[in-house]
């Protein structure tokens, strides 16, 4: 029985955060309701060897202004500003506006504006919350440097079985995906996409959360874009000592109305150990392919992209982050050089007010 | 127990026979030409002559070796007889169906250039004006083709590479007419000599 109330207790602890980002949770600030917080993610990259591709420089890669308040009985809000850095300039936009809700329907959540698409792992988190400093390669190939973002529709219900289950589905514009400088065109068939997650605690120490994922669209020229993915993050915490175990896994189908079938498959494991609370010192391994690569006579070209990322986290406090990394990419394709890619990077993170409490 | 040895044999020498087989170029087959070392496949030729660094004439060049990368970059050295043409399309698919292209033309000692992906053309001919096309012509060619529509860069002999020192930039000069939906990438020769065509990393990143 006690077993039984403890996981319910955790259950209802992760269902309130992962529901939504809601700001059932926010700090209330003069009574108001209104929050602010403030977060500066500051990267640098170093060339190690000439063939190497970072730009010697440290920048402010992005700074993030966020505003979150209970509208009403029902509804909260969230705007969030970034600047990013292009052509030299750092340029606030609009990174989320979102009206959400844990409340119209018992177990299930719902937020409508623009915000990052809820699928995988990585893309659910802003950059200066991820564990490590660079996207690995298969992310930043199919979901760009920073993650999707879009103007659309989410909902989320935690479906009441005995174990837990929760199912998010969106769909969203879709004129864009990834990277983009304009409004794009209307799609044929709008961004779509589904999550299934499931999250297991075996014991007090440990929790484990799984999803499985798909996102799929039809842009304006007919191109079909599908991508089918996994994510798991596993979290083991004893006193100050902890061990975080994090990967996503996807494959890509891009079917063009006229052209060839372009099937790439990549993959990243990143493992950290906890020394204490200030000190983390992990290790990434990436993997990526394009395996429908095929040469000019139609015969199929192997080609993989392997790197690892040692990283090393210090952080005085949950506002303070600092980390240096190494990065060793080998991008190897028959009947080519290899093509090595290795640099240093700095990251600092400080983040100033409040911030939102964290999915797992 | 000795056919079994005899199998495993086999079965290594064939494992051994193919490893060096992937590891023998496209370049070394039958039928297969080369510009400095990248090897292609010539169709629809006219007047075709080629040497080991230079193809000249009419006929369309499909390169052997595809581009892994959405993202790559072109250099390409070349001269033009008066009205004559060269057309670079990348991000193919096989055959050069359903890439994105750049032409450019010779007329007189003006140079028209223009943008195609399948029925679609874009003119911008109006950024290439201080080109001299009687002379030998030297560009490299950024083509973005992660972003959508595919981002293109253009610079004429190049020094340094960043958006201001761009001759044509597709987000601030033209938009491209659509994306490329391949790997491929090859030439259209009319009337063209060409010294140099080579892919490489982009050279421009944000």
């Amino acid at each position: 029985m006690a077993q039984w109330m403890r996981r319910n207790q955790l259950f209802l602890g992760i269902t309130l955060w992962s529901l939504s980002q809601c700001s059932s949770l926010f700090a209330d600030v003069n009574g108001t309701g209104l929050s602010v917080s403030a977060a500066v993610d500051a990267v640098g990259a170093f060339k190690v060897g000439k063939d190497s591709k970072a730009k010697d420089t440290l920048e402010v890669r992005e700074a993030e202004l966020s505003l979150y308040a209970p509208i009403d009985h029902i509804f909260d809000g969230i705007l969030s500003l970034a600047a990013h850095r292009e052509s030299g300039m750092s340029l606030f936009e609009l990174h989320e506006a979102v009206i959400c809700s844990t409340k119209l329907i018992p177990g299930m959540s719902l937020r409508v504006g623009q915000y990052f698409l809820g699928v995988g792992r990585l893309n659910r988190f802003h950059r200066h919350d991820w564990p490590f400093i660079s996207a690995p390669k298969v992310f930043s190939e199919f979901f760009g440097e920073e993650g999707v973002l879009d103007t659309g529709g989410e909902i989320s219900y935690l479906v009441p079985t005995l174990f837990f289950l929760d199912i998010t589905a969106g769909v969203t514009n879709g004129w864009v995906y990834g990277h983009a400088h304009n409004e794009g065109k209307k799609p044929k068939t709008p961004t779509h996409y589904l999550r299934m997650g499931t999250f297991l605690d075996p014991s007090d120490d440990l929790g484990l959360a799984l999803g499985g994922n798909y996102l799929g669209r039809i842009s304006s020229d007919g191109t079909k874009t599908q991508l089918f993915g996994l994510d798991g993050v596993a979290k083991w915490n004893r006193k100050s000592m902890s061990l975080l175990v994090q990967g996503e896994t996807w494959l890509r189908q891009l079917e063009p109305e006229a052209g060839d079938e372009d099937v790439s498959l990549g993959s990243y494991l990143y493992q950290q150990v906890g020394f204490s609370k200030n000190f983390y010192a992990g290790f990434r391994l990436d993997y990526f392919t394009v395996s429908s690569l095929k040469d000019a006579t139609g015969k199929k070209i192997h080609n993989a992209e392997y790197a690892v990322v040692p990283t090393v986290t210090y952080k005085t406090s949950e506002f303070a982050t600092f980390r240096l990394a190494y990065s060793n990419s080998i991008n190897t394709q028959e009947y080519q050089t290899d093509k090595i890619n290795q640099s240093v990077q700095l990251q600092s993170i400080f983040i100033l007010g409040a911030h939102p409490t964290h999915d797992f | 127990m000795k056919s079994l040895s005899s199998l495993v044999l086999a079965s290594m020498l064939a494992v051994g026979c193919n490893h060096g087989d992937r590891n023998k170029s496209n370049t070394q087959q039958a039928d297969q030409r080369n510009l400095n070392g990248a090897g292609y496949t010539l169709s629809e030729s006219g007047s075709f002559t080629h040497k080991e660094n230079e193809m000249s004439g009419s006929g369309t060049v499909v390169f052997t070796i595809p581009t892994k990368d959405k993202d790559n970059s072109y250099s390409l050295t070349f001269t033009l007889a008066d009205a004559g043409s060269l057309t670079l399309t990348a991000n193919a698919g096989r055959g050069l169906r359903s890439g994105i292209s750049i032409q450019f033309t010779r007329a007189g000692a003006a140079l028209k250039a223009s943008l195609k992906s399948g029925s679609t053309e874009v003119d911008i001919s109006s950024k290439f004006r201080k080109i001299d096309s009687s002379k030998e012509m030297i560009f490299q060619i950024d083509m973005h083709n992660s972003e959508s529509p595919t981002h293109i860069l253009v610079w004429a002999n190049p020094t340094e590479f960043s958006e201001d020192s761009a001759l044509f930039n597709s987000e601030t000069d033209a938009e491209a007419p659509g994306q490329g939906g391949g790997n491929i990438w090859g030439l259209v020769l009319v009337n063209a000599v060409v010294t140099s065509a080579a892919t490489a990393e982009p050279k421009f990143e944000e």
